[in-house]
């Protein structure tokens, strides 16, 4: 049903009774006063009726647990991604969607800024089915009341899904991406942008009228003025999506910049260490696992100066 | 049954017949799970039967495939939360087990309740819906609620407002 205007004045005014009669401390007064404010106007009196439901209703939840399950289930709700595949339940999960679909409710359709924390993942779904997962320390905007999305990738770094027969736009302040049914990822750096595309292609067109075309299987960076070559996507260069960072002989300090996206405060390795190589599967939901494994596998130490600084020495 | 029924029935049939593929397509890369994505199909139409103002809203769409999407990612939405609250209960009860003793008709009636009550709740703050339960569910007066969240009791007053209001509005709005 739609609500007056009236009514919603009046259902405010009801929950704000509704409030001070449930508090422990209730005056005489407060009851005169909310019996006046019940007998001045027919809509007080309707929404009182709704507040008295209301309370029927809570009162009559049954089980001592119950909060503890609801604030357990709404936790779990909004753990990250990560944390939820940690638990072993990958039910949207994959490729698609995870958790963050709840969040879909939480974006106006009008350029809503939308971001996820230091060793957060969040993901949404827009109008048309396409799907956005912004990797850690990641900011959108999302224009969403076209027929095709636009999104404005402020900071970091997202994928993006797009359905079949469905379109959407990425831009960032080096160019925009148009993609049709496709599976892509966009970065941002500071002096260049870099497209992924893991799935049927996607087109970048430059301030300067510039375009090119990116097929599956490729990586391409781009500033202002112009293209890098393309070139053929790392292994594994969306495991990330998947809570993981897949790495084959790459040196310790990409490594360690790396890692350090997804952890807050400041890590870094010395120089003396900088070019050891290693390779694996790290689990970016526990960088902390990360670290102590780099000092059993490598020749090297990591100090703590506190939680937030670590520096990675030779042992 | 009355004609615009039978005209529903076979605007319905019509539209299973030309997408329940395509969105059976659609939903298994989306719950990785075939057999759950053919459950959901099937929820799906039945919504689309069921909705209110069903024959003109069917009338209306120019794009099916974007209706059953939309209503398809509402059922994706309200079955993870389904799972979430079921695994909270079974947390709940590993850790209390004497508190959650009862039957299986009991079980399945008060996750309903819980459902329905999370879904009314979901829209609020963590702080908001925190205060909100303890004080209506559990009746733990607003002064030990501020301290347990570590707020004032104005600003427990005032979540609980914020909560009573957004659950009348749900409860109206949502015909519960």
């Amino acid at each position: 049903m739609a609500l007056s205007a009236e009514q919603r004045t009046a259902l405010r005014q009801a929950a704000h009774w509704y409030s001070q009669l449930n508090s422990d401390e209730v005056q005489p007064s407060d009851h005169s006063a909310w019996q006046s404010w019940l007998n001045a106007a027919p809509a007080n009196a309707w929404a009182w009726q709704q507040a008295e439901r209301l309370q029927t209703r809570m009162s009559a939840t049954p089980a001592p647990a119950t909060s503890r399950v609801l604030s357990l289930a709404a936790h779990g709700r909004h753990a990250t991604r990560r944390r939820v595949v940690k638990a072993g339940l990958v039910l949207l999960g994959g490729s698609a969607l995870g958790l963050g679909s709840y969040r879909e409710m939480q974006y106006s359709p009008l350029l809503a800024d939308v971001r996820s924390g230091v060793g957060e993942q969040r993901s949404l779904i827009l109008k048309n089915g396409s799907t956005l997962l912004l990797n850690s320390a990641s900011a959108v905007d999302i224009d969403d009341t076209r027929e095709q999305p636009h999104v404005r990738l402020r900071q970091g770094e997202i994928m993006v899904e797009v359905p079949e027969q469905q379109r959407c736009s990425v831009v960032t302040r080096h160019g925009s991406i148009a993609a049709g049914h496709s599976r892509f990822c966009v970065r941002l750096f500071d002096d260049a942008s870099k497209l992924d595309v893991f799935g049927q292609q996607a087109r970048v067109t430059l301030a300067s009228g510039q375009a090119m075309e990116v097929h599956g299987g490729q990586s391409c960076q781009f500033d202002g003025k112009g293209f890098s070559a393309v070139q053929t996507l790392a292994n594994a260069a969306d495991a990330w999506s998947r809570g993981l960072l897949i790495v084959n002989d790459q040196r310790l300090d990409t490594f360690v910049t790396e890692v350090s996206r997804y952890r807050p405060g400041w890590l870094h390795c010395a120089p003396s260490v900088a070019g050891l190589r290693i390779s694996g599967t790290y689990r970016l939901d526990d960088t902390e696992q990360i670290l102590r494994a780099l000092a059993t596998s490598l020749p090297v130490q990591v100090q703590r100066r506190t939680r937030f600084w670590v520096t990675i020495t030779a042992a | 049954m009355s004609t615009p029924d039978v005209a529903l029935n076979s605007q319905v049939s019509q539209l299973y017949r030309a997408q329940s593929k395509w969105l059976h397509g659609w939903l298994t890369p989306r719950v990785n799970c075939t057999h759950l994505a053919a459950d959901l199909v099937q929820d799906v139409f039945v919504r689309v039967m069921t909705a209110a103002d069903a024959a003109a809203k069917l009338e209306a769409v120019r794009e099916p495939k974007g209706y059953l999407a939309t209503i398809a990612r509402r059922l994706m939405i309200d079955h993870l939360r389904r799972v979430h609250l079921e695994r909270a209960w079974l947390q709940v009860l590993a850790e209390q087990p004497e508190a959650l003793d009862i039957s299986a008709e009991q079980r399945l009636s008060l996750l309903q309740t819980l459902f329905e009550l999370d879904a009314m709740l979901a829209a609020l703050g963590a702080n908001v819906r925190e205060a909100f339960l303890l004080s209506q569910v559990d009746g733990m007066p607003y002064k030990r609620i501020a301290a347990q969240l570590g707020v004032s009791e104005v600003t427990v007053r005032r979540y609980i407002a914020k909560a009573a209001e957004h659950c009348m509005i749900y409860s109206l709005t949502h015909g519960q």
